[in-house]
């Protein structure tokens, strides 16, 4: 379909798109810069451009109400963190330190630990004082069952229960051997049995006596019966009133030994009734179980597990003060950034012991969560990492909808749970949370879940890019001094701190402003200090940073060197010389990872007799998306508009991209198409030596699009490898002038005249830059100067025009025949 | 069948089983003797006659000891219950003798505690109890058996669950051939036991001294301590001071000082071993 028609040097070119290399590049003197090196700059306190963020975050952590918490949203590396938390760190510094909050047990109700608060600083104390409570007792107490005076008291008890039962047996004994009776063990009891010279009565002996002997013996053998059974039927009463006297004595003795010690604690305690209260829960465990003190008898065969339980102390576990959250006093309100945000981790778990083949837990094994620690301050969340991790999210929700930290399992949150598990008194709630997280998920938040917007008041909205005035460039030299000194790099010079600059342009593709994205002007500025070290210079110079961009390019430029060298070896087919019609050199940009470069399409449209539709290949074959449709059909708006107002359009048309084995989006290339339509109605040639970008409207006007410095480098690239004749150039909206940051070896190019860079307003000015012919402009009547190409277009469909009325008109008759 | 060491031979080692008794704890004890002088134990449980004559008597019933309810007391039952006891000590014999590796054998005995007696030989030890404690921790009740080891010309062990756990043996020697057996005894067990050995000397002082000789001759490392006069007190003084497990005595010298000593057989604070 190319040929080689027309000859450019005959072309006059319409010198008033053409851009200068000045307009390609944004430089930035470094004579303007201040000092001689970063070390003659002061550094920067926060980020450049961050000012309705940095007010936003001041109104949300000054207004202490429910639901003003922050989503701190922009672009992943723009330096969110690092704002977010200086700022909180100074106000944090300010506010006072929260209190300490503890576990410990409930005597009363072991399954549901209670929550103990007191002053900053007073947990840990507490908790060691506690220790040390049960350490001594362990020593005491033994002690105190060992002394003389509790085996003389205990002797005394069991001496009176056994002298009570032993008279009272006695007594039996004795009268029923003044009665000749024995009292006899029997397998089952005692029983009473008539004697007879020292031995039982034997029954043949009995039946022998005279019936008033057997009924004497009967009568006093039944009245010692009954007594028998009377006494036995006391005996529990004594063991009861004997294990109680027991019980009393080991109460007295344990409240004495215990009494003094709770008492100097309750005095260090005394301003915090409810560690007074606690304290006197203790005494009475410690009075009611101190049994559990004394040395416990090991089994003979100790049961693997269980050895290292009872006997070393797990009972005195319950003594034991579980401090959940400790602050040191004057450290002001915690701000904790939690990396795991997983339900367990941001509300705090109940960690289990394995024994005897179970799992047991209690109160000492609750285990904080990032809402204990920051609990009275502020909690930092990766909002991608707390919605991917399960339940996380609705756990967060439902501690700042409740004002209190409840720890559960998700088990119990969901109801799911029947077994019997802690539940631990909830701690009250006062932190404000500040999600971080990219743009778009929180207009999702914001649109998807109607809580978000309750809980997450405040937007903090970062800044991807600032105008690049002389006052942010200053500040941008000062953020790379901050940079420097911070990584204790090499001091960069003025042409180093510039080259910085200007590709911070480069990165927002943009030469009036300037990217804030701090992590890859970190890296950029870290590289290029390995680059200077590398070379042995002091400072890092303009070439250091040049050759670090250079490197981040070469790294992930295998790809497009892959494509670039395929089109030159013609396997695909880019014309860069001659003309042709109804082809043009389209470009577009293809995005991998973070690095995007432009590739040239060609472009070709076919046109014959039709009804006015123009057909987009791509669409078809469902290899383009929507914006290119649109892209179309906006340039079959613009075709009917101008050349359709007296007679219907009667073309049919094609446009493809050829050998486009993927899909095509987006409308950067309806221009281009548009004029390869018109050329192809025109049947005017279009030199090939360029390429072109830009969108179309109805009206024919050229529209800004995105990646035109990768779009016009990737044509170059291709030019340059074919070798420049001094005709191969870009056209390129005018809009997207002022984002032109191109690169060195292009604006060199433009400079030596071997490459173009046309900016054009409208279609007619492309048409006449792509063919070196006059576009014509309508006259009052409609049409336009004789020759020119936009008069070829509406010559061309009037001819389409008569054609199909021609041909209704013989279908009409045929019709009627 | 061992060997006679210092004297002291023990063949066999019976002990008596009762309806009336725990037995437990004398099981154990005999076991761990038997074990120990490599004899053979040997299980009686006696058929209590007397408890069959007693349920035959028209009016008679027993206490129950769990509840104090009157419950019937017939010959079937206490055939039936004797039989179930007896059944019970024999695995309770079989299970401690198997643990420590005895050689054992079982028997039954109808009749009373001299059927036992009849069935021993002279150089038996029998072991009997001398306590039971029907309820409770604290009332004990003698079973009678210390008033027969006394009379049954047999080397007897009356077991007391007291003073298990102590090591330490007591020897009283009167200067008499008892008094040797008993110090010739305590010098076998304590090859034995591992333990610390005392004797208690109320043995004229040729006699003491004569002892003394012997034991150095010997090699031994007991204690001789010297007891002037023998009372309860001044015995319980020297066995506290002895950390005393096992009390050896002459049967000969509780027979001069029955009264003195009555309280101690018939509830001894550890086990005696009372020799001929």
């Amino acid at each position: 379909m190319a040929s080689q028609s027309g000859s450019p040097d005959l072309i006059s070119e319409p010198i008033v798109t053409l851009l200068s290399p000045e307009q390609l590049f944004a430089r930035c003197d470094p004579n303007s810069l201040p000092g001689d090196s970063t070390d003659d700059l002061e550094n920067l306190p926060g980020l450049i451009g961050q000012e309705r963020a940095i007010e936003a975050v001041a109104f949300g952590i000054g207004l202490k109400r429910q639901g003003y918490n922050l989503f701190a949203l922009g672009m992943s590396g723009t330096g969110k963190h690092t704002v977010i938390a200086d700022y909180l760190r100074r106000e944090a510094a300010r506010q006072a330190t929260p209190d300490d909050w503890c576990y410990v047990n409930n005597f009363a109700d072991p399954q549901r630990p209670k929550a103990l608060r007191m002053p900053a600083g007073r947990a840990g104390p507490f908790r060691d004082h506690m220790k040390k409570l049960v350490e001594e007792l362990r020593a005491v107490l033994p002690a105190t069952f060992e002394s003389d005076e509790f085996r003389a008291r205990l002797e005394v008890i069991n001496e009176q229960f056994k002298q009570q039962s032993e008279q009272a047996f006695g007594e039996l004994q004795e009268q029923a051997k003044a009665k000749n009776v024995a009292l006899i063990r029997t397998p089952m009891g005692l029983a009473l049995a008539p004697l007879r010279n020292g031995a039982v009565l034997h029954p043949e002996e009995f039946e022998k006596l005279p019936e008033a002997e057997q009924a004497e013996i009967k009568q006093t053998v039944e009245g010692l019966q009954q007594q028998l059974e009377t006494l036995v039927r006391r005996i529990p009463e004594w063991e009861r009133k004997h294990r109680e006297a027991v019980r009393a004595l080991h109460h007295d003795m344990t409240k004495f030994a215990v009494g003094h010690m709770i008492e100097d604690l309750r005095g260090k305690y005394q301003d915090l009734p409810a560690i007074v209260t606690y304290l006197e829960e203790v005494e009475r465990d410690i009075v009611e179980n101190s049994a559990d003190f004394l040395p416990q008898a090991r089994p003979a065969m100790p049961i693997p597990g269980l050895e290292a339980g009872d006997s070393d102390g797990h009972s005195f576990r319950r003594y034991q003060v579980n401090v959940l959250v400790e602050n040191e006093p004057g450290s002001g309100a915690p701000i904790y950034y939690e990396d795991r945000p997983s339900h367990q981790m941001v509300v705090g778990r109940v960690e289990h012991l394995a024994r005897m083949g179970t799992l047991v837990t209690d109160f000492s094994l609750l285990k904080p969560g990032a809402l204990h620690k920051a609990n009275g301050g502020y909690l930092i969340l990766d909002a991608v990492k707390l919605l991917t991790s399960s339940f996380a999210y609705e756990t967060l929700k439902r501690a700042l909808r409740a004002g209190e930290i409840r720890i559960e399992t998700i088990e119990q949150m969901l109801s799911l749970a029947s077994t019997i598990s802690l539940e631990p008194e909830p701690i009250p709630l006062d932190v404000k949370v500040v999600l971080v997280g990219e743009g778009q998920l929180y207009y999702l938040l914001y649109s998807l879940d109607p809580e978000f917007p309750e809980l997450f008041k405040i937007p903090v909205d970062f800044e991807e890019r600032v105008d690049r005035s002389v006052h942010n460039t200053l500040l941008m030299a000062r953020m790379i001094a901050t940079a420097v000194r911070r990584q204790q790099l090499k001091p960069f010079s003025r042409t180093g701190m510039a080259r910085v600059i200007e590709q911070a342009s480069r990165l927002v593709e943009d030469s009036q402003k300037l990217s804030v994205h701090m992590r890859s002007l970190n890296d950029l500025i870290v590289e290029a200090d390995h680059f200077a070290m590398r070379a042995g210079a002091d400072k890092v110079e303009g070439e250091h940073v040049q050759q670090a961009i250079d490197a981040q390019l070469r790294w992930v430029d295998r790809l497009p060197q892959r494509m670039k060298e395929e089109i030159v070896r013609g396997t695909f087919r880019i014309d860069t010389t001659g003309s042709a019609t109804g082809q043009i050199n389209g470009l577009a940009v293809i995005s991998l990872g973070a690095h995007s470069f432009g590739r040239p399409s060609r472009i070709t449209a076919r046109v014959r007799l039709g009804r006015g539709e123009v057909t987009d290949i791509e669409r078809e074959v469902e290899l383009g998306g929507p914006l290119h449709s649109k892209g179309v059909l906006i340039l079959s708006g613009f075709l009917g508009g101008r050349f359709g107002g007296e007679r219907p359009l009667s073309l049919g048309a094609s446009l493809v991209f050829e050998q486009s084995y993927g899909g095509v989006d987006g409308d950067s290339a309806s221009m281009a198409e548009l004029c390869a339509l018109l050329s192809a109605l025109a049947d005017v040639p279009i030199m090939q030596s360029y390429a072109m970008t830009g969108s179309v409207d109805q009206n024919g006007n050229a529209q800004a699009i995105g990646g035109v410095n990768e779009k016009i480098e990737g044509f170059f690239d291709l030019c340059n490898a074919r070798g420049l004749n001094g005709k191969h150039g870009v056209i390129i909206p005018a809009s997207n002038v002022k984002h032109l940051m191109l690169r060195s070896d292009v604006v060199a190019a433009v400079q030596e005249g071997s490459f173009k860079i046309h900016a054009i307003e409208n279609v007619d000015q492309a048409l006449e830059v792509l063919t070196g012919e006059a576009a014509g402009k309508s006259g009052p009547d409609g049409s336009y100067p004789s020759g020119t190409i936009n008069d070829r277009v509406a010559q061309k469909l009037a001819k389409f025009a008569e054609r199909a009325a021609a041909y209704a008109r013989m279908m009409e008759r045929e019709k009627k025949l | 069948m061992n060997e006679p060491t210092h004297g002291f031979t023990v063949r066999r080692v019976v002990i008596a089983l009762e309806s009336g008794c725990e037995n437990l704890q004398a099981l154990e004890t005999a076991a761990e003797l038997a074990a120990r002088a490599r004899a053979e134990l040997h299980g009686i449980f006696v058929d209590d006659i007397r408890l069959l004559q007693i349920a035959a008597l028209p009016f008679t019933r027993q206490a129950s000891l769990h509840s104090a309810a009157s419950l019937p007391f017939e010959p079937a039952d206490v055939e039936a219950q004797l039989r179930a006891l007896a059944r019970r000590a024999r695995r309770c014999l079989e299970d401690v003798a198997t643990r420590l590796r005895v050689p054992w054998s079982f028997e039954t005995v109808r009749g009373d505690r001299a059927s036992v007696i009849a069935a021993t030989q002279g150089t038996d030890v029998l072991v009997v109890e001398t306590t039971t404690r029907p309820f409770g921790q604290y009332l004990k009740m003698s079973t009678e058996w210390s008033e027969i080891a006394i009379t049954c010309e047999r080397a007897c062990l009356l077991t007391s669950a007291a003073g298990a756990k102590r090591k330490g043996i007591l020897a009283v020697y009167d200067g008499s051939e008892g008094g040797e057996h008993a110090v010739a005894a305590a010098l076998a067990l304590d090859g034995t036991r591992n333990s610390s050995l005392t004797i208690a000397s109320t043995a004229p002082a040729a006699a003491e001294t004569t002892l003394r000789q012997q034991l150095r001759e010997g090699d031994t490392s007991a204690e001789v301590r010297t007891i002037k006069t023998l009372t309860l007190p001044e015995l319980a003084r020297v066995m506290a001071d002895a950390n005393c497990g096992l009390l050896i005595l002459p049967v000969e010298l509780v027979t001069r000082h029955r009264a003195e000593l009555e309280t101690l057989l018939a509830a001894p604070t550890c086990a005696v071993l009372l020799v001929n």
